[in-house]
Formats: C-alpha cells, structure tokens, sequence
C-alpha cells in the first residue's frame, strides 16, 4: 500500500502530467507522419530526459510510444499509407471509410478502439504482470514458430481475389526478410558485396514504397480514382462522426482484439504488427451477414487497433519482469529505463516499486490523455484531406522520403523505397495484394530463425511441435482457421 | 486533370531526387569542410606544435549499436561530459549494423580527423573479417583512440537446470547434447562458448537468437541449457539466483557476484578469455598527438562529478585501455579468435 501510495504521489504531479500530455502529442505526431515510428520519437527524445527525474522522464517516453500507435492510424486511414508497422491492417478498412466519405468516423473508430486496447493493456502491466511473465518464459523457437505460421495463415484471408496472388505476394515479403546476415549460421545472403545491405532491407522502407509511392504513381498515372483528395471529406460533418450505438457494436471485438494485443505484445519479439494482422482476422472470421470486410467496415478498424494498442504497455511486460525488451521500442526504452538507474529485470520491483507502479499507473492515465488529444486533434488531421491531391502528393513525397532516410540515416533507404514503389505499382496493376508482403516481412524471420532453432533443440525431428501444449494448441488454430476461412469464401461465391 | 497530375508527379519526382542527392552533396560539401579544415589545422599544428591538445568544433560519433542500448548510452554520457567540459558540439549517428563495418565505412568517406569518429565493436577486427571476406576491413586503416566500455563475458546455466559448476556441465553433455544460447555465429558469446565446448570436446550446437537478454530467457525457459553473457547484463539474474555464474571468459577469478567466487575458464583447462570490447577509432592519418589528446580529454571528463553521476545511474564502469594498449590487446584477441575460427567454424 505504501509503495502505491508513494507512486501515486510520484505520478499526480504537475510535472509528470504535464510531460504525459506533452509525450502522447509528439508520439501521434511521429506515429501519424510515414516512416517516424515511435521509435524514432523515443530515441529523439532520449537525451532531452537525461536531465529529467525518472518518473516524468519515462513517463514522456512512454507517452511517445503509446500515441504513436495510435498516431500510425491517422495516415493510414486518411491517405492509405501507414505511419506505423502495427497500423498496416487498420487501412484495409480504414481507407476504404475514408473514401466513402466517412473519415472523421474512422478516426473515431480508431481512436475508441486504440484507448479501449490501450487501456486493457495498460491495466494487463499493471495486475497480471507475475503471470503473463510465465507465458513470455514458456515461449521458446518451436512456439514462435506456430505463432508465426498462424499469423502467417492470415495471407489466406488478404488476398483479395486470389489467394495464389496473396501468396505470391507473402513469398516476396519473406525473400526480402532473408537479405542480410543470416542469424542462426552469421553468413551473408543476397548482400550482393553492398555493405548497406548487410543489415537487410528495413521494412519500414518497403511499407513506404509499397503504400505511399505505389499510391502516388498510380493518381500521377491516373489510375487511382480521380485523385481528389477532397473526395474524401464527408458532405454532413454530424453523420461523419461515430455514434454511441456504432461503438457499443463494436465493443465485443474490440475486447478480443485486446485480450489478443495484450497477450501477444508481452511475447517479446512478436510485436504490434502481428497483433494487429491476427485481431483483424479474427473480427473477420466472426462477422456476421451483412458487414462487408475490406469495404470500409468499422469492425475492420476496431480490431486492428485494439490488437495493436493492446500490444503497447503488455510489451513492457517482459522488459520489466524479466529484463528482455519485447520490441525495438521496449529496447530503446530499456536503455531510458537504464540511464534512470532503474535496472530493468528480476529485481526491478523490489529495488524501484514505487517509480515502476508510477510508470504502470502512468500508462493507464495516458490511454485517457491520449483519447481526448486524439478528440480535439482529429478535426485538425482530417484537413489534410482539404489539401489539394497535386500538393499533397508531393509533399508526401518529401515526408516519405525524409522518413525513409531517419531509418538508419541513410539514402539507400530512399532508393529502397523507390524501387519498391514501382515494384509494387506493377504488382498492384497485375492484382497481386500488397498487405502479404507486409505479413511476410514481419512473420518470414521469425518462422524461419525459429524453425531452424527449434530443429536444433530437437535434434532434426519434427515432432516437437505436437509434443508442446502451445505450438500444438496454434498448429490447430492455423489449420481451423484456414478450413474455416476456405468454407466462408466458398459460401460468399454462392 | 492528366496534365495536373503529371505536373505533381513531375514536382514530387524533382523533389525526391533533390532529396535524395542531398546525402551526397552534403557528404561531399562536408568532404571539402574537412579538407580545408585539416589544411589549416596542419598550418595551425606546425605553429603550435608543443600545444597541448583541446577538443574544439563538432565531433561526429557514429555508433555501430542502435539507441537506447548499452553502447549509445556510454557514448551519449561520454560525449555530453566532453561538451560541459570543452565546449564542443558532439553529434552522435547510430549507424547500426556489422559491428561497426556500417559506421567504419561512413567515416572512411571524410578525410583523417579527430572529429570524425566512430564507435565499433572488438569484432569488426576479430570475426567480421574472417565471416565475411568482402568486408575488407584491416586495422591498418585506423587509428584507436581508446576503450570506452569492456566486460567480461560469464558462462551461466539455469537454477533448475540442477547444474552448479562446470563440472557439472560436463558431466551433462557426456550423456547429452549441450544446447547452448548465444548470439549468430561470429558474435562474442557464441566465439567464446563455441571454442570452448569444442576444446573441451563435448557435443554441443548453439540455439541463436538476436540479443543477449533473449539467450538468458532461452536459459530460463530451459531451451537452452547454457549461455554467455556479458558481466554486467548477467548481474540482475544472478542476484535474483535465476541464473548461476559457472565460469569467467577471462585470467581473472570474478567476485563482483554476491555470494560467488567464479572460477576462470583458464582453470578449466582452455585459454579462451576473449572478452567484449566496445571503443573508439578514426581514420589513420590523424595526428597521434590529438588522438591521444581527446582520449586523455575524455579521461578528464570522467573525473568530473556530472559524469560520474551519470555513469553511476547508468551502471557503467568506464574502461581506461588507452588506444596503444587497445591495438595489442585486440591483435592478441584476433588471434584467438581466428585460432577458433580455424578450428570450429570451417
């Protein structure tokens, strides 16, 4: 009790308020700007805390991290491009809205969605933290390994008309994902000689290339409809706006999409991404007559921004209890956490609870912070819709540029993203889906490094992924959804 | 509406490659700074050749480790101490990826200077080179400035794995395959493990993974029955009693463990002591005066009160190896490492 108290007290003061606020605000903005990641704003603003008390200093950092979840929808619902890896579901039905006319109802929807997950994960940090621990500890390669495959099923359900083409699609993701030093032998593949590419080909790059430049060919080219951007503003502002019946619907699957984010973000190295990818097929295999995924359905978007906001605090699950960051961001984090003189681990609790209760608690509050920023902040975003499509294309095209070279501080970057743009716009034009080579980039490592680990630790025999609960328990899930995915689509053809 | 939308994709286009063809010109632009400044500074150094050195100007530290992790940390505090106490402008570039070969390489795009510099890791000279032959990295083209961090690296095992002692392991791995955690063939932890396992002749393979914190949860989990890690990440878990300290890659016995006197990996029988090195170099060519200059600068840094503050918060135990001593000890280390290189890895 006294180390709540205390926590309470380090929190409720004007300073750390203050910096939360500050803190979502810059995270929207990095999440919802193409190629900033929240990443980036935590490492932008890493040294400013340096000279900060621990709690507001973390506290701000953490606030950059859970806006620009949120942050990443914004550009993808209003111009079809990502800002975030986590966000790349949300714009299958995201855009689609906003293109009927309806994007303020998306951001709403977004914007509900995100808090409802950030809040459930937030509240995960806080009171299941000793046990979810137990799931990241029981999580080894042959787990991962089903995860990835499960996750890698939803290709199944993206590919639009064909799903040969969705394949296709997924297998160029994980050809791309196998460039670089290769991290089970440390040999380099497909580097061709190019130093650059030892690191691989950075996926925020290729999402850039895939979604913004794709897109800004095809409207140069004509292809993409019309090319007003103004098309998208709703005629009555009052029927563009989420009501209180639409977001009660939709309570049901955002409270899965959560309990799915906050389960897999605690898993470390799964991530926001397939939290998002694995909610939003789930939302789809449970819609009922009637709701039209991929059309513009607000289902489509509460899932995926559930999933991925519920992916935000639970990932600081493994980095507090045990030490190990669940992704990039949990990494940069750590290393905040570290400058603090809070040792991040086993020992944290006893050594520092009263900060970690401020930050847990803190990651609660600023869910709320970030709900009613996103509120006041929507009507100011959705002007980007006025801008007219000539201007706006070429400044996407400076911002996504600029957000290709903060990558890793480099032009190659740029290029990458260029040459898949135009990759992409002849994919695009010969109806092969783009969002599988997102799921390929993102699951491809994964199933492969754990594959090859998981065959190490069984001395080459296959069985071990029917010999443990968990692999078995995603092996079944994979081969039901996927039946269950093929009747759907055989009944939608009838 | 055609010719519209041609016009934008026109302008954006320009814009792009403007864009882009700015890292050039910027590169080359600051090639010419450099020139002309090393022109002036070679007049200067001529005139003032008894002066002693003082950092002055922008200092660029590229850091082969990505933000937020152990080595930027060090870097930053370092770099702040250096502007409170000199003055200077320290801009700090995380250019991540083959321990440094990435951030090597961009410095070896400007001309010789002090205020180019680069922070790599000890395997960019050990293991890059032999993994990967088109690397083409030799020490010869640097200058070390000197160290900022060193640790050891601590072979561990699980609490519940039942074993307490390297003995123990052994006696393990007659009977079983030794599954140890470590990072991608060529990285510290799996050098010192893989030479070790194969000197000691047991059957074992490594279950690799991309960071030394996922190794220690392999460990926990009890996929894996052994890793190494450095010293200090290993500290929270050994004092939490997760994990057990079996042996020291290193001449030393280490107690800084409460509770635990770890023997050496030498007493065991195998002369594997490579440990891990993170630390400063810039182009050969710099005057040896300023590069000894802005380590003894840095040196004096660290004994301020702001650095040790910052180093004492951060848990970090500045390391003193000049750059002389440094070239010897990472020859030496390049040596071993190429000696298991040799032996396990063709």
């Amino acid at each position: 009790m006294d180390v709540l108290m205390a926590a309470l007290g380090e929190l409720f003061s004007f300073d750390c308020l203050l910096f939360m606020v500050l803190g979502v605000f810059i995270g929207i903005i990095f999440g919802a700007i193409p190629g900033m990641s929240g990443n980036l704003g935590v490492t932008v603003f890493l040294p400013f805390t340096f000279a900060m008390d621990t709690v507001p200093a973390l506290i701000l950092l953490c606030g950059i991290f859970y806006g620009s979840n949120f942050g990443g929808s914004i550009s993808a619902i209003l111009i079809n491009t990502p800002g975030t890896n986590g966000a790349c579901a949300t714009l299958l039905d995201g855009y689609p809205m906003a293109k009927k006319g309806h994007p303020l109802k998306a951001l709403d929807m977004s914007l509900v969605a995100s808090t409802f997950g950030g809040l459930v994960s937030a509240l995960t940090l806080l009171f299941f933290s000793p046990q979810i621990s137990k799931v990241a500890l029981s999580f080894g390669a042959p787990e991962y390994f089903a995860l990835a495959v499960f996750g890698l099923s939803i290709i199944a359900s993206v590919s639009g008309k064909s799903i040969m083409k969705g394949l296709v699609s997924g297998s160029l993701g994980m050809l791309l994902a196998t460039v670089g030093i290769d991290k089970i032998s440390g040999i380099n593949r497909f580097t061709f000689g190019n130093i650059k590419m030892y690191n691989g080909i950075q996926m925020i790059a290729v999402l850039l290339g895939v979604y913004a430049v794709n897109q800004m060919i095809s409207r140069v080219n004509g292809t993409e409809g019309g090319g007003q951007a103004s098309s998208l503003v709703g005629t009555d502002r009052k029927s563009d706006r989420l009501t209180w019946k639409e977001a009660v619907s939709t309570v049901p699957t955002m409270a899965k999409s959560s309990i799915i984010g906050s389960v897999i973000g605690a898993i470390p190295g799964a991530g926001s991404a397939i939290a998002a990818y694995i909610s939003y097929n789930e939302a789809k295999r449970c819609a009922k007559p009637g709701e039209k995924f991929g059309e513009g359905e607000l289902k489509g978007i509460a899932a995926p921004e559930s999933g991925n906001n519920g992916a935000t605090a639970s990932c600081l699950i493994p980095l507090l209890t045990l030490g190990i960051p669940g992704d990039a961001v949990a990494a940069t984090l750590m290393g905040a956490f570290t400058m603090h003189g809070l040792v991040v681990g086993p020992k944290l609790f006893q050594t520092s609870g009263d900060l970690v209760y401020a930050i847990m608690i803190g990651s609660i509050v600023a869910q709320i912070v970030m709900y009613f920023q996103g509120r006041y902040l929507m009507p100011v975003f959705v002007k980007i819709t006025h801008i007219p499509q000539q201007l706006l294309t070429a400044l996407l095209m400076i911002i996504c540029c600029a957000g290709a070279f903060a990558i890793a501080n480099s032009v190659f970057e740029v290029y990458i993203m260029l040459i898949f743009g135009v990759v992409a716009y002849f994919m695009n034009k010969f109806g092969f889906p783009p969002v599988p080579i997102v799921l390929g980039m993102v699951l491809g490592p994964i199933a492969e490094s754990n594959l090859r680990n998981a065959l190490t630790l069984s001395d080459g025999s296959w069985m071990i992924f029917v010999q443990r609960p968990i692999c078995l328990t995603f092996i079944i899930l994979t081969v039901v959804l996927v039946v269950l995915l093929k009747r759907t689509s055989k009944k939608n053809a009838l | 509406m055609m010719k519209k939308n041609l016009k934008a994709g026109m302008m954006a286009a320009v814009l792009a490659i403007t864009l882009a063809a700015c890292g050039g010109n910027q590169e080359k632009s600051a090639e010419n700074v450099k020139a002309e400044a090393t022109e002036t500074k070679a007049e200067d150094a001529a005139e003032t050749d008894a002066e002693a050195y003082v950092p002055e100007g922008t200092f660029n530290i590229r850091v082969f480790a990505a933000a937020g992790g152990v080595a930027d940390m060090v870097t930053r505090i370092t770099a702040q101490s250096l502007q409170d106490s000199y003055g200077i402008t320290p801009v700090i570039n995380n250019l991540t990826g083959a321990n440094g070969a990435i951030a090597a390489a961009d410095m070896d795009g400007y001309d010789p200077s002090i205020n180019e510099l680069s922070l790599v890791s000890m395997s960019l000279f050990t293991m890059s080179p032999l993994m990967n032959p088109d690397l083409n990295v030799s020490m010869d083209n640097y200058e070390f400035v000197g160290s900022l961090i060193r640790d050891e690296f601590v072979l561990l095992v699980s609490k519940d794995s039942g074993i307490k002692s390297w003995e123990d392991l052994v006696e393990y791995g007659k009977n079983n395959k030794i599954i140890y955690a470590s990072n991608a063939p060529g990285g510290g932890t799996h050098v010192v493990q893989c030479g070790l396992f194969g000197d000691a002749g047991l059957n074992a393979e490594a279950l690799t993974s991309d960071g030394s914190n996922k190794d220690i949860l392999a460990v926990m989990s009890g996929d894996a029955i052994c890793t190494s890690a450095t010293v200090t990440l290993a500290k929270s878990y050994v004092e939490s009693g997760d994990l057990i300290p079996i042996g020291i890659f290193s001449d030393n016995v280490y107690t800084g463990y409460e509770g635990y006197e770890v023997p050496t990996v030498p007493s065991f029988g195998y002369d594997i002591t490579i440990p891990s090195y993170n630390f400063l170099i810039t182009r050969a060519g710099v005057d040896a005066a300023e590069v000894k200059g802005f380590y003894d600068a840095i040196e004096a840094c660290r004994e301020t009160e702001t650095f040790k503050e910052a180093a004492e918060a951060a848990g970090y135990v500045p390391d003193h190896t000049d750059g002389e001593t440094l070239r010897a000890e990472i020859e030496k280390y390049a040596a071993d490492s190429k000696e298991i290189f040799d032996k396990y890895y063709q």
